[in-house]
């Protein structure tokens, strides 16, 4: 039934997307709510009622620290040949730290307990690394890896507005499938293959970062700075009690 | 009272998000649950319908409750407790 609702104008979605899946989420619905859901549909588009506002600049900045950090991952699997290594490590260190500046927002909240979770399996598996054998560890680290690499770009993709269906498909496509095929096919590769192999591993991963990014910025998502208002004349929405 | 005029046939639907509003703030599905309980079969098609409307009229704002999830409650401007039941016009 969630498919429905794309058939809502795009203005409609941005603002109410969300809790509508929510909803859907909750409770069951019947054929009848989906014939329901049609019309809506049709109402929406025939009595638009949301308007898209002005967005605040700020609300642009998360998309531009993805974009960057798309740009900076990409620069530093370009460079990862290079060997001594000093360029790669500067740019990932930068990505890094547009990461840090681009994830942080309230839309994270209704995540909470999925996100402590996985840095609670994340803390294990580092704790894992330091205390098992070699061979065990290796696959460890691995898992770690791809636990950080793969969250942060899942919560990148939630700010972004892009929907479960496709996160896991990016996520797939981009990190998991070309880190699985990496790893199997560098067993065989001498260290001048290796560095090949890593440009084309990690390039689907820097990629997906960009995609993103650039949705982003055009969507806007709220900061600190401007927090989310309401359309119309409204006051701007506060915590209730739950 | 509000203004039946840009309502259309979600003005009963609308009537009765506002009645569930003056027990205070409710997140969506509870709202959705409240105003099933009033008036029947609504879908969420109808009830985004209404809310949309009452939003874009200043009547309900979107709030946060403390789980994170979307919630709504009346604004100042909306109708008084006493004037919502039967009050569209």
């Amino acid at each position: 039934m969630s498919r429905l609702v794309h058939l809502y104008p795009r203005t409609w979605r941005d603002r109410y997307e969300a809790e509508l899946l929510d909803l859907l989420e909750q409770r069951p619905m019947s054929l009848r709510d989906a014939i329901d859901l049609v019309r809506g549909a049709l109402d929406a588009h025939l009595h638009p009622q949301a308007e898209r506002e002005s967005m605040p600049w700020t609300h642009r900045l998360p998309g531009l620290a993805v974009l960057a950090t798309g740009l900076f991952w990409i620069a530093a699997i370009a460079t990862v040949r290079d060997p001594s290594g000093t360029d790669a490590d500067r740019f990932l260190g930068l990505a890094a730290m547009t990461v840090l500046l681009g994830l942080p927002g309230d839309y994270l909240m209704p995540f909470g307990r999925r996100i402590a979770t996985a840095l609670g399996i994340g803390a294990l598996g580092v704790i894992l690394v330091f205390s098992t054998p070699w061979s065990l560890s290796v696959v460890v680290f691995l898992g770690v890896v791809g636990l950080v690499l793969g969250g942060t770009l899942t919560m990148a993709a939630i700010r972004a507005g892009i929907g479960a269906t496709t996160r896991w498909r990016l996520l797939i496509g981009t990190l998991v499938a070309p880190l699985v095929v990496g790893v199997v096919v560098s067993m065989g590769l001498v260290d001048e293959a290796t560095g090949r192999l890593a440009v084309l591993v990690g390039l689907p991963y820097g990629l997906a970062w960009v995609l993103i990014g650039v949705r982003l910025i055009v969507r806007g998502s709220p900061t600190i700075i401007d927090p989310p208002t309401p359309l119309g004349t409204g006051p701007v929405a506060r915590e209730i009690p739950a | 009272m509000i203004d039946r005029r840009g309502f259309g046939r979600f003005a009963e639907p609308a009537r009765l998000v506002l009645v569930a509003l003056r027990g205070g703030p409710r997140s969506v599905a509870p709202l959705f649950d409240e105003v099933r309980a009033l008036d029947g079969p609504v879908g969420p098609g109808t009830l985004y319908a209404a809310i949309a409307r009452l939003e874009r009229r200043g009547l309900i704002a979107p709030a946060i409750n403390g789980d994170g999830r979307r919630a709504y409650r009346l604004t100042e401007t909306s109708p008084t407790a006493g004037a919502v039941p039967g009050g569209v016009h």
